[in-house]
């Protein structure tokens, strides 16, 4: 049964050089991107970043100012929205109040002139497959977010888009209930084999969800990649402090024997960054800083350990701090550290691990080479 | 309205102009010696004519009645007055215009709806709106009515008003000090104001119709005003004309006029 | 006291004004016409007397004339109606969906503009406009539309353009408000699912605004029927409404008690109208309904429907998330 509800022909879109102005500000500039058939890609970014101009676009609601939009080898740049075999789940569903629920999953049928017969087998499908088939004669008033949210993908799936958008559809629903929607969503879509691209400004949802993440900021992608690959190896210092929690530090290069950088931070603490891991420049294709050169130096906190100082530290890659705020997140323990009189930083360690410290005297913060990621942008 | 009480007597000492007042205009049949009245302005019903449309000679309600049904038919309009309307009919078969005769009002309804309504296109408050939208080219109007949209237009010669025989109403404004009235020194002192000879022409001048002043007549000629003739009568024409009277007939002069609407819109 | 008070009153206490208003200017009004129109005139001095109930009146109110100008006032309110409905609904559309928002109040403005403006005034402009001698007139004959002068003024067509004119902002303005309330993502929807733009007014923009077009055709429709302003200055004899010989009635006639029961006559009437047109329109309703129902397979969740159900995250703990989901599907496959 669930043959019928995929697409004959996957959905594969392609990008090129799209670019769209309002009043002559460019909310997206000059973007290409591939969508691989049946994969669930998400566009994730913060407000303003261009992720849901993108998605309207694909959709048919914004004209690009230039470039192209194709699904499989159909131009889709200039085509009319209710022409796309492209469907969207809104961010407030966006579900007709004067329809019933039946009537709302029906209502892409009805303008595709599908057999009656036809429309209530396939309704019934799409009801069933989101479990709201008890409340087909329901109107969308009477139902919670939640279930609102499952008509509004039942109204899109049951016409078999090959590519649907999801536009922040889980925004308006509690953390709980969004979290095991995500889980849902994500099954769902592999078992449909449909295009998901998936709107959002919630990292840890793009994280949890997606094949594959197009971090975008300032209407233009900043990496596209695995969750595994954005997060360990950002592409810049955006992405590197957009997904995950970060820390940030100004440094200058000291010196640069073949590849090994030497760095000493604005309080006189020396990093030694490990060449060739994850987060060296040279090693990750990102431009490579000169001696005397200032860059930001990006140490996750979970990669900071934390132990009783035992004097000043003559090792590299090891600073004194002090702590000035302890939470308890659940399953690991975030500290807040300042380093001289401004610098603050983060550190979190696996509740498991985590072994009591003073409060009033300086604590020793350790990290390795290989942890540390250089940057030379200004972002 | 005296007899419901709703009127105060007049102190005529409070009105030392009432001596201007024309015989003509005072002690008339609804307020003998002036107890609670004083004319305020007076002016007949006639009716004003297109020239061009209407070349025969006009002079009689009869022959409104002819050139409404004939050469003006659907270019008619009546005045929104159920007694002027019946009076038309009452006119030209030369009957009592306050008539309550039965019969007599039978017959007239009989006139008017019949033979008058299906050819009138319109009853207007005032008919000089009607001579001055154009289009219309019978209209029965009061005299100063039919003087003013004549001296808006811009061919003297097109119009032509007529104060038909036999007969026609005159009609008369009043002063009156309603009872209760909180000022009634100054309502007094208003109304000598408006009577004396200066207040008068002006006030003449202004509304287009006597104020029943003695005098006005020369006072109006020396002055050169236009159209004198539309504003007075002369003296054989006010000799025939009948004041209108609030009588038990009224209910069914309503009713005449009521219908002879509706049988003009249908 | 103020407790005493609000115990008297009730919840309706922080509605006093809205009902003092309702009382004072509305029912008591229309119940003191309803009174007098028992009474009689008992001479031509007075305007109505109590003193002999009767339904005398009533009878008097039901001749040909009151009849047959009836008749063509509620032809021409109809037409009215459906007139301002057919102009409004484009322009409102138009207005709430394809004006950018930040130009829309100027174009409000304009649509109110006249009514700050007396209504005699406007209407009064009509008769200049209409004249034969006017400048619509000279135009349409100078452009040889016209073989001879416009011959409307003071006619039923005159009268039917004035209470358009005059009556069309009260249709623009609800449905313009239920147009533009029904917001864009809704229109956006209906064209994600394959809906054109024609297809969209009529299934989504139309029936959302619904609301609109009942208040906006009550707004019209209502007062229209009641108007004689228009008809008095456009109208001459063919444009005669029933609002005229109302007035008649308490004008020249000063006979109140048949005035009012006139007057009710015409509310009698008008709800009449208003009722028969709200029972057809829940007829066709009903039929568009039925016509476009969605009717599901009733072997419910037999055969292939349970593979797909089955294929569902049952494990995944999301059942428990929504009471209300879990709840019902007891009957179904998962239970």
């Amino acid at each position: 049964m669930s043959a019928t509800l995929s697409p004959a022909i996957a959905g594969e879109l392609s990008i090129r050089s799209l670019h769209k102005e309002f009043g002559g500000v460019a909310a997206i500039k000059d973007l290409d991107l591939d969508i691989r058939a049946g994969e669930f890609l998400c566009l994730l970014g913060p407000s303003g970043c261009g992720k849901t101009t993108l998605l309207r676009m694909i959709a048919g609601f914004e004209e690009p100012t230039a470039g192209v939009i194709e699904l499989g080898s159909t131009d889709l740049t200039r085509m009319p929205a209710h022409k796309r075999p492209v469907n969207t789940v809104f961010q407030a569903y966006a579900l007709f109040p004067h329809m019933t629920v039946a009537e709302n999953v029906a209502y892409g049928l009805k303008q595709s002139r599908t057999p009656k017969k036809e429309i209530g087998q396939r309704v019934d499908e799409a009801l069933t497959m989101v479990r709201m088939r008890e409340f087909a004669d329901r109107s969308p008033g009477q139902l919670s977010g939640g279930q609102q949210q499952r008509v509004a993908l039942a109204r899109a799936l049951v016409n078999r888009p090959k590519v649907l958008l999801l536009d922040e559809p889980m925004s308006a629903l509690d953390r709980k209930l969004r979290e095991e929607m995500q889980v849902e969503l994500k099954l769902l879509q592999k078992r449909l084999g449909i295009t998901f691209i998936f709107v959002t400004h919630d990292q840890e949802e793009a994280l949890a969800m997606s094949d594959r993440i197009v971090v975008m900021y300032d209407g233009c992608i900043q990496q596209i990649g695995s969750a595994e690959e954005v997060y360990t190896r950002p592409a810049n210092s955006f992405v590197a402090g957009f997904i995950g929690k970060q820390n940030f530090v100004e440094a200058v290069v000291v010196s640069d024997d073949g590849g090994a950088l030497r760095l000493r931070s604005v309080n006189n603490t020396t990093i030694l960054p490990e060449p060739n891991a994850a987060g060296d420049p040279g090693a990750a294709g990102r431009p490579v800083p000169s001696v005397g050169d200032t860059v930001r130096v990006a140490i996750r906190p979970e990669t900071l350990r934390l132990r009783v100082a035992a004097g000043v530290p003559s090792a590299p890659n090891a600073v004194l701090g002090r702590i000035a705020g302890v939470s308890f997140l659940g399953d690991v323990v975030q500290y807040v550290l300042l380093i001289g009189e401004d610098t603050e930083i983060l550190s979190r360690v696996p509740r498991s691990d985590a072994v009591p410290l003073p409060t009033d005297e300086d604590v020793l913060i350790e990290w390795d080479g290989v942890d540390v990621a250089v940057y030379c942008d200004e972002a | 309205m005296a007899e419901h009480g709703l009127l105060q007597p007049l102190q005529k000492d409070l009105i030392p102009n009432f001596s201007n007042m024309d015989p003509n205009f005072t002690d008339q049949v609804w307020d003998p010696g002036n107890i609670y009245t004083i004319c305020k302005a007076w002016g007949t019903t006639g009716y004003v004519y297109d020239t061009y449309t209407i070349t025969r000679p006009m002079a009689s309600w009869q022959d409104f009645l002819d050139a409404a049904m004939g050469e003006a038919s659907g270019r008619t309009a009546l005045l929104e007055d159920p007694w002027e309307v019946c009076s038309i009919a009452l006119g030209a078969a030369g009957e009592d215009l306050n008539t309550t005769d039965e019969e007599k009002l039978d017959a007239c309804e009989q006139v008017l709806l019949d033979n008058l309504a299906p050819h009138v296109r319109a009853y207007f408050g005032a008919a000089s709106t009607g001579m001055v939208q154009g289009g219309l080219a019978l209209l029965q109007s009061y005299n100063g009515d039919a003087r003013q949209g004549m001296l808006e237009m811009d061919d003297p010669e097109q119009w032509k008003f007529v104060y038909p025989t036999p007969s026609a109403n005159l009609w008369m404004d009043n002063w009156a000090i309603a009872t209760g009235a909180p000022h009634p020194d100054a309502a007094h002192a208003l109304i000598n104001h408006m009577l004396s000879p200066e207040v008068a022409f002006e006030q003449m001048d202004y509304i287009g119709y006597p104020v029943g002043t003695k005098g006005l007549e020369e006072r109006a000629e020396e002055e050169g005003v236009e159209l004198p003739e539309l504003i007075f009568p002369a003296q054989d024409v006010l000799d025939r004309l009948t004041p209108s009277e609030m009588n038990e007939a009224q209910q069914r002069r309503v009713e005449i006029f009521s219908s002879a609407q509706a049988r003009s819109g249908a | 006291m103020t407790s005493r008070f609000r115990k008297f009153l009730g919840d309706s206490a922080l509605s006093f004004p809205t009902w003092a208003y309702m009382l004072f200017f509305f029912a008591l009004p229309v119940a003191l016409v309803m009174w007098y129109s028992f009474g009689f005139k008992p001479d031509q001095f007075t305007t109505h007397s109590m003193e002999q109930l009767s339904l005398g009146r009533y009878r008097e109110v039901v001749s040909p004339t009151f009849l047959s100008v009836f008749t063509a006032t509620l032809r021409i309110s109809i037409v009215g109606t459906l007139a301002c409905l057919v102009i409004a609904v484009p322009f409102a559309y138009w207005l709430a969906v394809k004006v950018p928002p930040g130009r829309r109040g100027l174009l409000l403005a304009l649509v109110l503009v006249p009514f700050w403006t007396n209504f005699l005034v406007r209407t009064l402009g009509w008769q200049i406009i209409l004249s034969p001698d006017g400048f619509v007139s000279e135009a349409l004959q100078g452009i040889g539309l016209l073989g001879s002068p416009l011959d409307i003024l003071y006619s039923r067509a005159a009268v039917q353009i004035g209470v358009i004119y005059n009556y069309l902002p009260l249709m623009i303005l609800p449905l313009f408000v239920a147009m533009d309330s029904a917001g864009v993502q809704l229109r956006e929807a209906s064209a994600d699912l394959g809906a054109g733009k024609w297809r969209t007014f009529f299934q989504v923009t139309l029936p959302l605004a619904t609301p609109g077009v009942i208040s906006g055709c009550l707004l019209v429709f209502i007062p229209l029927t009641g108007d004689y302003i228009t008809a008095s200055v456009l109208g001459g004899a063919n444009g005669t409404m029933i609002g005229q010989l109302v007035a008649n009635q308490f004008q020249n006639a000063q006979n109140w008690a048949l005035g009012s029961a006139m007057a009710v006559v015409l509310m009698l009437f008008t709800l009449a109208v208003v009722v028969i047109t709200a029972l057809l329109a829940l007829v066709v309703k009903a039929v568009i309904k039925y016509v476009g129902r969605v009717e599901l397979p009733t072997g419910q969740h037999a055969g292939p429907d349970a593979g797909t159900a089955a294929d569902l995250p049952e494990g995944s703990g999301v059942r428990q998330a929504e009471p209300a989901v879990s709840g019902t599907t007891t009957g179904g496959p998962h239970a």
